[in-house]
């Protein structure tokens, strides 16, 4: 608790407060069920007073820009989407001023149409900025500061690895031939260690890259799933999960889309799926189909997982609410080794709102399906 | 012989081992500078005796003085007292986030975690800078011979050499001119020569069966300067001219190939996005810098937006979406 001291302030303890006895180092309390219940309640704050609080301003801010996005569309008696009002005030503006100035001396006209450009210029590439902008907060977001963090840290790790293989290979030379063997064992399983690795590092870094120095573009679909299989692949070979994407064609492509969206779909979505197959606990079976229909690359997510209910295929995109019924992660709280919690993720109900933004903002669709016999649950995403 | 000298020059004192490591694996001198501790020791640096190749931390963080903060202004500072001495980066950091500028200032960028991977690299360009500082190309015939083309590729790359090394064989940059065109261009972009896998491409092979002809096709192995085993070359026209000799069968280059002795049906390439028979050329599978090259037929390829087309290379491809 020490270390997040940034985040919550100053705790203190009231004299009738029980079952907190300092540690003779004086860093920190012995372990009671006074101090696991205070811990619990300082993470609950820092989860209120950071993500859920920002949900609410967000959430109201929303509400507000509806309202004014409305008053508009009275106004020009047509429907603008959310994510083109700008646009299209400033087309109106822009006709609007062209109206008014017609009566104007052509000099003074040409005055006020220059400045009106620039001022509608500015608000253009502003809008363009705070666009590129949130795509960024949005990929940030979708993995925390601290997996950052954590990514800088490995690397030094590799650097450790590659320079104590390195050694172990110049030793070797010098070895007879029995303990050369045993020795390169060890790097061997250095460089299987170190491949590992750097497959997550070159996720985390897409994610961390500054995206308003990149523009996004064609992104193969298949050569991606093959990669996020292998980042589950510890935990999907634990639980003997099959995961079948051979009705992937190799072209399929999607359109301007960044590389590191589309792992972010993958990641969540499959991590869903491996969560939902391993509660299940029987026929653990995931898998991709992907094709081409009416112009758009439609991906199949099925599973034989715990199943959703038609009535909740809504709810389990809003943010927050990641088990609408409870069932899964009561479930798999039951059938999950405890320190595998981490590979697959906690549940923190943001994974399919964030799948859900990223698929809109590239005028995509999501949405889970009827399954077919055989499956449980069939998750539908429609990207360009 | 005598060892070569490398020298290290980094601002943390814990690199010392890698260099000691790459001493012992190129079996030469390794001077491991410390910038940390003096960040005057340059000056000295330079009153000493010129290195064979010199390997530079890219970003410099923990030097007290302000004179350098990325390993770029200390590659300028050294080119200002030792012109022609090839200098590596070496960086911790991804490599895309060196800036474009700055790269121009190495002949190599090497991530730390991969060193061993560049260790032939490292040691064909201090060779080959050992070699043109003591056969000093004077003319463009000298070059060639130091390339080792078939004849008849002579007159196709005298066009394309570019005119800062054509005409400028007096300069004092020449050697990293070449450098620069015969590692950045000549070898690495498929034209004249090709990789492994547009070599086996070209001959109707899969990448990874090619070991069962690689024999056949020694002859046509680029030997010439800044030539490493880690990335073998093979002469596109010498390829062609030894398959033309052993396959008397009519047919494109990757349908002659086929008949080459010691295949099977199972090592004949297929386009990567099709499946089908007969992939004339290699492509990305996307533009994203992670993109995978392979094999594909032509219908299913369209330009590569972030390449350039260059005189007598091949024009680079990636795969055309299903439609």
């Amino acid at each position: 608790m020490l270390s997040m001291r940034s985040y919550v302030g100053n705790v203190s303890i009231g004299e009738e407060a029980k079952g907190f006895e300092m540690k003779l180092n004086r860093e920190g309390f012995i372990s009671s069920k006074s101090v696991d219940e205070l811990k619990e309640f300082v993470r609950f704050a820092i989860e209120w007073a950071t993500v859920l609080r920002d949900f609410q301003l967000r959430e109201d801010s929303r509400e507000v820009a509806l309202i004014a996005k409305s008053e508009f569309e009275e106004v020009i008696q047509k429907k603008v989407e959310p994510s083109k009002i700008v646009e299209a005030a400033i087309s109106y503006l822009e006709s609007e001023v062209s109206t008014i100035t017609r009566s104007l001396p052509s000099v003074e006209r040409r005055e006020v149409e220059q400045s009106f450009y620039k001022a509608t210029e500015a608000i253009k590439k502003h809008n363009d900025s705070n666009k590129a902008e949130l795509l960024h907060l949005r990929l940030v977001a979708s993995t925390s500061t601290l997996l950052l963090i954590f990514s800088h840290e490995v690397k030094s790790l590799l650097g450790l690895l590659e320079e104590s293989k390195n050694k172990l290979q110049t030793i070797t030379k010098s070895l007879k031939l029995r303990q050369k063997e045993s020795v390169l064992k060890i790097t061997t399983s250095f460089v299987t260690l170190k491949e590992r690795l750097e497959q997550l590092l070159e996720l985390t870094s897409l994610v961390g890259m500054d995206h308003r120095k990149i523009a996004p573009g064609q992104v193969a679909l298949r050569q991606r799933i093959a990669k996020v299989e292998k980042i589950f692949e510890l935990i999907t070979r634990k639980y003997e999960i099959e995961i079948d994407y051979t009705e992937v064609p190799n072209n399929i492509v999607i359109k301007k889309i960044l590389e590191a969206e589309l792992y972010s779909i993958l990641l969540n979505v499959l991590s869903n799926s491996i969560k939902s197959v391993i509660a299940s606990g029987k026929h653990r079976k995931i898998k991709i189909i992907a094709n081409r229909s009416e112009g758009k690359n439609v991906i199949l997510i099925k599973d034989t997982g715990v199943g959703l209910d038609a009535s909740q295929y809504e709810d389990v995109f809003t943010p927050f609410i990641a088990d609408p019924t409870g069932k899964l992660y009561k479930r798999l709280e039951s059938k999950l080794n405890p320190e595998d919690r981490l590979i697959v993720g906690t549940g923190s109900g943001l994974g399919l709102g964030i799948v859900k933004e990223i698929v809109s903002a590239h005028d995509g669709d999501i949405r889970f399906i009827t399954p077919d016999r055989g499956w449980n649950a069939v998750l539908e995403i429609k990207l360009s | 012989m005598s060892k070569m000298n490398f020298i290290w020059i980094d601002d943390d004192p814990e690199r010392a081992d890698n260099a000691a490591t790459l001493q012992e694996a190129l079996e030469i001198n390794c001077s491991f500078i410390d910038l940390k501790s003096n960040s005057d020791v340059m000056k000295e640096v330079l009153q000493g005796e010129e290195p064979a190749l010199i390997l530079i931390d890219h970003n410099l963080q923990d030097i007290s003085s302000g004179d350098f903060r990325k390993g770029s202004t200390v590659a300028a500072f050294i080119r200002e007292t030792w012109l022609e001495c090839p200098i590596i980066c070496i960086t911790g950091e991804d490599l895309e986030t060196v800036d474009s500028n700055k790269r121009d200032q190495y002949e190599e960028i090497i991530p730390i975690n991969k060193i061993s991977d560049y260790y032939s690299i490292l040691q064909s360009i201090a060779d080959t800078f050992h070699i043109l500082q003591k056969k000093r190309p004077k003319t463009v015939a000298d070059l060639l011979s130091l390339i080792a083309p078939p004849a008849i590729e002579a007159d196709r790359l005298t066009a394309i050499m570019p005119n800062e090394i054509k005409e400028n064989f007096t300069d004092n940059s020449l050697l990293l001119e070449i450098c620069h065109w015969v590692r950045k261009t000549l070898v690495n972009r498929p034209g004249f020569l090709y990789n492994q896998l547009w070599v086996s491409t070209l001959l109707g092979v899969k990448e990874e069966s090619f070991y069962k002809i690689a024999e056949l096709f020694e002859p046509a192995e680029y030997q010439g300067i800044f030539y490493s085993a880690q990335t073998k070359r093979w002469w596109k026209s010498k390829v062609l001219a030894i398959l033309y000799d052993i396959v008397e069968v009519e047919g494109l280059p990757w349908e002659k190939g086929r008949n080459l002795p010691g295949l099977n049906p199972g090592d004949f390439s297929v386009c990567y996005a099709s499946n089908a028979p007969f992939p004339e050329t290699v492509a990305f599978v996307d533009e994203t810098k992670s993109a995978v090259a392979v094999p594909m037929k032509l219908q299913h390829t369209i330009t590569h937006p972030n390449y350039d087309g260059l005189l007598f290379f091949e024009e680079l491809r990636m795969m055309k979406p299903a439609e």
